[in-house]
């Protein structure tokens, strides 16, 4: 049986059931988003491991080499008597285009090798066997070619470089076990051969997996062994080595998620503390009287914190569920990012971590918890009397107003140290952020005690009494309204912070795009940066693109992966190029007068800042690059602005690149036309003289610029779906708060009627103090969004991504996040105010 | 008929146990039966042969194999029965224009498998691999057939070389003829159908000693003994209602030897291609008719890991040379788990012929169970 | 009788009021006909739960009858929009609760001033006008302090004080006394006395205070929602 004290407090929230809603649904909000995110960077992960794992099979070591292992190794290897299992490899991602546009991995093995290394199994009406080693044949798992809409010797069409190339769907892999089968949903498995062929790569290998021993000795003979058999452009490492490296590729875009969803987490703590204080506070006279018949302090205590738990675990509940729909939409946002940035990931179903679920059950119950902890023990620690008398809590708070301020003060100062001392620690870095935001929130109080008295006069002034009212309403329930206006301000300081931090990244690519493209027309193939290795242009095209009378430059760049002495790789570019295109190159550290002399004549190169960041390089240090002829130190000549690319790159001369490893072919031209001429005509005549089969894009400066924005815009995305949430968050936050506070004024909005305010009257006073308190949130959020961005952009992004921006505050952001905060606020007060402009005044004085 | 010849391999098949499914999934008949290009030659007249050219490959037959069988026996007089078997089988006639130099127009398989009596062990390897890069292949002169480091040498005087190592197993053979070699069914063309063509050329060497050594788990032993070879090349299929075959293949102790199949239909009958050959050393073969001889099983013996049951003992009579014997395994789990499950192994003979005793060695042969 | 009467402030005839609750509807008011002439001070006792709040709520225009009208200054209420009811209530009732309810966020000053805001008459005239009567009440040294500063006393003079600001012709005073001890009790029936019988205004007082009682012109008793006038009482 319940008890009668928990019938009277229940009681309360069933007659209030919107505000019993707003509080499970502000506790569900919170829970969403950060379920939503952690989820769908999760799952993202889960995929490419499992993808990764799928691949290399069994496969303990690999045999790699750069820039290819050459065939001749294996077959080596093939016969030695006493060699470990190995397999060959051809692995490339190739962009699809026919039936529809994807990029899967090309798998090329021997089917003859793979058998202690990857289970397939196969099977099927029409199976033909026989058709993987005729030439055309690829494999594909029966669920991706359902997807593809194709059948059993229907074509693929593959854009390898530049040209088309097709293959016939000749099987359907069935992977023997679940992980496999969402893992090889992006493979298309096709003979080596046929790989190699397609692939225009005869005579070289991706790598050569083996299965060595697990026994250290033996693992090292055998590893002593094979590596004789090897040149000097080849190595031995672990299988793990390459997954690790994808892996570690994505780690600043996870942090970058992370700082969202924290974000989103912090909202969704005010969030619920906000909706908790209300749902207390807002009980205070029934807690008196519950005192004042008896009920002990900790009866009462007990009372709300079982609440608490109760609104918690419902919201918590509601909130995973959400979370997941949440995750299925930021999936997508998130995998499409990965895709254009990083690697080849499509993610199946969601991988529900049990961590993630933890940390939202911990978030939702424990904040929930937390909110309710402060006004359960303020309403335990007051004597009944004072409880009753709302204006002896009121005037508590006003008397602590100044403790708080000194506190924010102090926390704000923490802060700062806290950043300043963190270095390159990112938990710290958050902690920091977090400080700051809790410190913010704790000068609220004193901010706005201070705001409405210079605010006061003007209304009364503006507005007579009721602007007196409407204001005073504020500051005479500060317990309530700092709440509700730090909650906002904090919620909206987070998008305010995402905007900026959005803006400023996109002004200084969008100049640095200026400064950068300076050749007239591009020609590339139509790639991704996940199969850019496979993207070449034809020697013929080339040829002809370069021969047009009005080109009179051009620069030429491959896209390359540098393999390191240490086992990783750096992506790198060899390029061969035009004085104009040298010009556009801004050097952070380095003297373009020393760097460039030396760049094309000795075994140097230049990486850009995310790289010199991330791996400590600076004029002077050394790359251990591993070339045709074995490991080579590369001189760091100068390090250069850069936005290609968060993990870094580094550029090396055309000539550097053909006197280590000798390869000719090129991946992407610029060409510079003689002044005067017609940049579209030639684009338009460029066009034509591609060779028929072939697929590029040619494109001006101005168009390529506008595809990169389009990817930037694309990867911020998410971004911009949780600046969306935050807001939403903020709205449903200050509704509820608004509601409560409103709705506990009725009887006085009862008195104006009585004496003679009309219903619009009434609206305008209601509207007039929601107006306001979302206008001082949305006034607050502003310094505190600067704040924010100051921190996401000099401490965070610079951290996890290496890159300077050029910190752009721009007023659109400023004035949606004070829009924002405004209407959200009137959203707030309209149901309050139309309900009690309906209500019949004698209702609200009928208690007399 | 004499030996498979699974395309299994082309079922991406692993070597590991657990993708058995696959294998169940895919019948051996399926597989023979499969269309072949018209324009790969087929079996259909006897045709003079000449050697050692016909002991090399014959690229223009779609199937050959090179498949030896024998008993081999240590210093101390433990008993072995072997096998080591190398197929070809090409994909296509013309090889696939590519520009890879792992293009290749013929897959090898090879089985090498050893049987221990004294320890009632039995233990099996499969290869496949394309013949491109030197990985296998087969050469006419000298003559070779090879899988990576698994080969068959055959010298211009006849003799030959056998070498496979796999993990701790590793054998060495030379193998002198020391019989004639037996040109199998008419003057060498054996018929497997009523279809033209569903024939194969098909030659023995039924003795040829064996010496060389045994290298197991690192001890090296000196064995002797004696193999039967089997050559046989085609472009043929099963006919439909065939679902398997019995072969067996014997070494008697009274210097003769009787090869024997028996094809089996779906409705559980001899098929009446099933037939034989008596060889008697200084006399003619002499053809058996399925009618001439009679096979009866005496024990079945289930396969623990394929749950397979095989016949694992035989009287065999043929009325006609006055021979019954039965046939007892040396070791009864001969079950190879390979792209085609098969039993395979060693058989002791006992019985009487013309009223005499005799005694003798042979190898079963047992396919579709 | 013929002779040229003056127009009542006040007139209801037939007035019923029901509440509609979860399970019935229950009727606190039935056919209640009732006139205020200029200056009269009529009181109408009555127990707890008799309607007299819901008379007063009816009477000001804050609440409709359920049927029959009320006449306010010659003019239909229960027929008139909620804007115009709310323009009479601004212009010409002053309204004093048991519960005082002064906005607690205005000072003195202003919770006197605010009527006058209301009614457009907050002008140089209308804030001295509110200075005497703060003065009257006897709470100018208050008058910048808030509402949860002064004593019940203090609050209830203070709404007083509001109720007459903008000179209203009809004041409604609902238990104005109930929620004070006899001393303050008799200073705020005085300031009815003093402050509305000189200039004329008509004062209907719900009261079940004796003291009340004694003010009134007449007394009006209302029983189970029926009202009837009351023998005045003889004994003093």
């Amino acid at each position: 049986m319940i008890s009668l004290l928990s019938r009277a407090s229940l009681r309360y929230l069933t007659r209030h059931p919107a505000q019993l809603v707003l509080a499970i649904l502000g506790v569900a909000v919170g829970v969403a988003v950060v379920v939503g995110i952690d989820t769908a960077a999760a799952s993202a992960r889960r995929s490419f491991e499992l993808a990764t794992r799928a691949i290399s099979g069994d496969a303990t070591h690999v045999v790699r080499g750069t820039p290819s292992v050459p065939e001749s190794v294996y077959t080596a290897l093939a016969l030695e008597p006493h060699r470990p299992p190995a397999a060959p490899i051809v692995q490339r991602s190739l962009a699809l285009v026919e039936p529809r546009s994807r990029t899967l991995d090309l798998l090329g093995v021997d089917p003859f090798a793979e058998g202690p290394f990857r289970s397939y199994t196969s099977g099927g009406a029409g199976f033909d066997g026989a058709a993987l080693l005729r030439g055309d044949g690829a494999w594909l798992s029966a669920a991706t070619a359902t997807e593809l809409g194709i059948e059993l010797g229907d074509e693929l069409v593959f854009l390898v470089g530049s040209q088309r190339r097709s293959l016939r769907l000749a099987g359907m892999v069935e992977p023997s076990t679940e992980l496999a089968r969402s893992a090889l949903s992006d493979v298309v498995l096709v003979d080596i051969a046929t790989a190699q062929s397609l692939l225009g790569t005869r005579g070289e290998l991706s790598r050569i997996d083996l299965v060595l021993p697990t026994e250290p000795t033996a693992l090292a003979e055998s590893t002593a062994r094979l590596s004789r058999l090897l040149p000097e452009s080849c190595v031995i490492e672990p299988a793990s080595r390459r997954s690790e490296t994808l892996a570690g590729m994505t780690r600043a875009f996870d942090i970058n998620l992370r700082a969202l969803g924290f974000l989103a987490l912090l909202v969704g703590v005010f969030l619920v503390y906000n909706t908790m204080t209300f749902a207390v506070v807002q009980r205070r006279p029934l807690w008196g009287t519950l005192r004042s018949i008896g009920a002990t302090r900790g009866e009462l205590f007990r009372r709300v914190c079982a609440e608490a738990l109760a609104i918690g675990l419902t919201g918590t509940v509601l909130g995973l569920g959400l979370g997941l729909l949440l995750a299925q939409a930021l999936v997508k946002l998130v995998t499409q990012t990965i895709n254009d940035l990083y690697y080849v990931v499509s993610v199946r179903e969601l991988s529900l971590e049990p961590a993630v679920f933890a940390e939202a059950a911990a978030l939702g119950i424990g904040a929930t918890l937390l909110g309710a902890l402060f006004p359960a023990l303020d309403a335990m620690r007051t004597a009944p009397r004072a409880i009753l008398d709302r204006a002896a809590g009121e005037a508590r708070l006003r008397s602590r107003i100044g403790v708080l301020a000194l506190a924010g003060f102090l926390a704000a100062a923490l802060s700062i140290l806290l950043l300043r001392a963190s270095g390159d620690n990112l938990p710290l870095g958050f902690a920091a952020l977090f400080l700051m935001l809790f410190s913010a929130a704790l000068l609220v109080p004193g901010a706005t005690s201070l705001a409405c008295r210079v605010v006061a006069p003007l209304a009364g002034l503006a507005a007579g009494s009721l602007g007196r009212i409407a204001t005073r309403g504020i500051t005479s329930h500060l317990a309530r309204s700092s709440v509700a206006i730090a909650a906002l301000a904090i919620a909206l300081s987070a998008t305010a912070g995402m905007g900026i931090l959005v803006d400023s990244f996109r002004a200084t690519v969008v100049k640095w795009l200026d400064t950068t493209l300076v050749a007239d027309v591009y020609i590339s193939s139509p790639s991704t940066f996940s199969n850019r290795e496979s993207a070449l242009l034809s020697a013929q095209l080339v040829e002809r693109m370069s021969a047009d009378s009005r080109v009179i430059g051009t620069t030429s760049f491959r896209d390359i992966d540098l393999e390191l002495a240490a086992g990783d790789k750096v992506f790198a570019t060899a390029a061969a190029l035009h004085p104009k295109s040298r010009d556009a190159y801004r050097f952070l550290e380095g003297d373009p007068a020393v760097i460039w002399p030396a760049f094309t004549t000795r075994d140097t190169l230049i990486v850009s800042e995310s790289l010199a960041r991330h791996r400590s390089l600076s004029p002077g240090s050394t790359l251990e690059v591993r070339t045709r002829e074995g490991v080579r130190p590369f001189e760091v000549l100068g390090v250069f602005r850069d936005y290609w690319s968060d993990q870094g790159w580094a550029m090396l001369a055309r000539e550097t690149w053909l006197r280590n490893w000798g390869d000719e072919r090129i991946s992407a031209l610029g060409l510079f036309l003689a002044p005067g001429a017609d940049v579209d005509a030639t684009i338009a005549s460029l066009r034509a003289a591609v060779p028929s089969g072939e697929i590029v894009k040619v494109r001006s400066g101005t168009e390529l610029e506008a595809a990169s924005m389009e990817i930037f815009d694309r990867t911020f995305s998410v971004t911009r779906v949780l600046r969306l949430l935050a807001g939403v968050v903020a709205i449903l936050g200050v509704v509820g708060a608004l509601l409560a506070m409103e709705l506990e004024r009725e009887r006085e909005m009862g008195v104006l009627r009585a004496i003679g305010l009309s219903p619009a009257g009434l609206k305008r006073v209601v509207l007039g103090q929601t107006g306001l308190l979302g206008a001082l949130a949305g006034l607050f959020a502003v310094p505190i969004g600067i704040a924010v961005a100051l921190v996401l952009i000099l401490v965070i992004n610079a951290r996890s991504f290496g890159w300077t921006l050029d910190i752009q505050i721009s007023p659109r952001v400023l004035l949606e996040t004070f829009a924002l905060a405004l209407g959200s606020a009137l959203i707030a007060g309209a149901y309050p105010a139309w309900r009690m402009a309906r209500l019949s005044p004698a209702q609200t004085l009928r208690g007399e | 008929m004499r030996k498979l010849w699974p395309l299994l391999f082309l079922a991406l098949a692993s070597c590991a146990p657990s993708s058995e499914p696959v294998r169940a999934s895919l019948e051996v008949g399926d597989l023979l039966s499969a269309p072949a290009d018209p324009r790969f030659t087929r079996a259909l007249e006897p045709r003079e042969l000449a050697f050692p050219a016909d002991h090399g490959p014959h690229p223009e037959f779609q199937t050959e194999w090179w498949y030896f069988t024998g008993t081999l026996a240590d210093d101390t007089g433990r008993e072995y029965g072997y096998q080591l078997t190398f197929f070809r089988r090409a994909l296509a006639f013309e090889a696939p224009t590519l520009d890879s130099a792992w293009s290749a127009r013929d897959v090898f398989m090879a089985h090498f498998t050893l049987a221990d009596a004294s320890k009632d062990s039995f233990e099996a390897h499969e290869r496949f691999e394309r013949g491109a890069l030197g990985l296998a292949g087969a050469s006419a002169a000298p003559f070779g057939v090879w899988l990576r480091d698994w080969r068959l040498d055959i010298q211009s005087d006849g003799r030959m070389q056998l070498r496979a190592a796999e993990q701790d197993l590793a054998l060495d053979l030379a193998l002198e003829p020391s019989s004639a070699l037996v040109l199998q069914g008419e003057r060498g063309l054996s018929r497997k159908g009523a279809q033209p063509g569903n024939a194969s050329h098909y030659y023995s060497i039924p003795r040829m000693r064996s010496t060389g050594t045994l290298t197991r788990g690192g001890s090296r032993l000196a064995v002797r003994g004696e193999s039967w070879f089997d050559r046989e090349w085609s472009t043929s299929a099963l006919e439909e209602g065939q679902v398997g075959w019995d072969w067996f293949a014997l070494r008697l102790d009274d210097g003769s030897e009787l090869m024997l199949y028996r094809m089996r239909r779906a409705d559980g009958s001899a098929d009446p291609f099933s037939s034989g050959t008596f060889t008697r050393l200084g006399a003619d073969p002499r053809k058996l008719d399925s009618d001439d001889f009679r096979i009866t099983e005496l024990a079945r013996w289930t396969s623990p890991q394929s749950g397979a049951s095989y016949p694992s003992r035989w009287t065999l009579e043929v009325p006609s040379l006055g021979l019954t014997c039965t046939l007892t395994p040396l070791v009864e789990s001969c079950e190879l788990l390979a792209a085609v499950r098969y039993w395979e192994g060693a058989v002791r003979v006992e019985g009487s012929r013309s009223g005499s005793t005799v005694g003798g060695r042979g190898f079963v042969e047992l396919t579709g169970y | 009788m013929t002779e040229n009467r003056p127009q009542p402030v006040a007139r209801l005839r037939g007035v019923t009021k029901s509440y509609v609750e979860v399970d019935r509807t229950r009727e606190v008011l039935h056919g209640i006909d009732l006139e205020l002439a200029r200056g009269e001070f009529a009181v109408l006792v009555g127990r707890s739960g008799s309607g007299k709040s819901s008379l007063i709520h009816v009477l000001s225009g804050i609440d409709l009858p359920s049927s029959g009208h009320v006449e306010l200054f010659g003019e239909d209420m229960s027929r008139a929009s909620e804007e115009r009811r709310t323009d009479v209530r601004r212009r010409r009732i002053g309204l004093v609760f048991q519960f005082f309810n002064l906005l607690p966020t205005l000072t003195i000053e202003e919770n006197l001033l605010l009527p006058l805001e209301l009614c457009g008459k907050l002008d140089a005239a209308g804030r001295r006008r509110a200075l005497e009567l703060l003065d009257a009440v006897g709470l100018s040294a208050m008058r910048t302090k808030f509402p949860d500063r002064l004593s019940g006393g203090e609050q209830q003079r203070a709404a007083v004080a509001r109720a007459l600001v903008h000179d209203p012709e009809l004041v409604l005073a609902d238990e104005p006394t109930g929620n004070l001890d006899d001393h303050n009790a008799r200073a705020v029936l005085g300031l009815f006395s003093r402050l509305l019988r000189p200039s004329g205004k008509t004062l209907l007082m719900v009261t079940h205070s004796a003291e009340a009682e004694a003010i009134g012109d007449r007394v009006f008793e209302l029983h189970d929602g029926r009202i009837a006038p009351r023998a005045r009482s003889q004994s003093k």
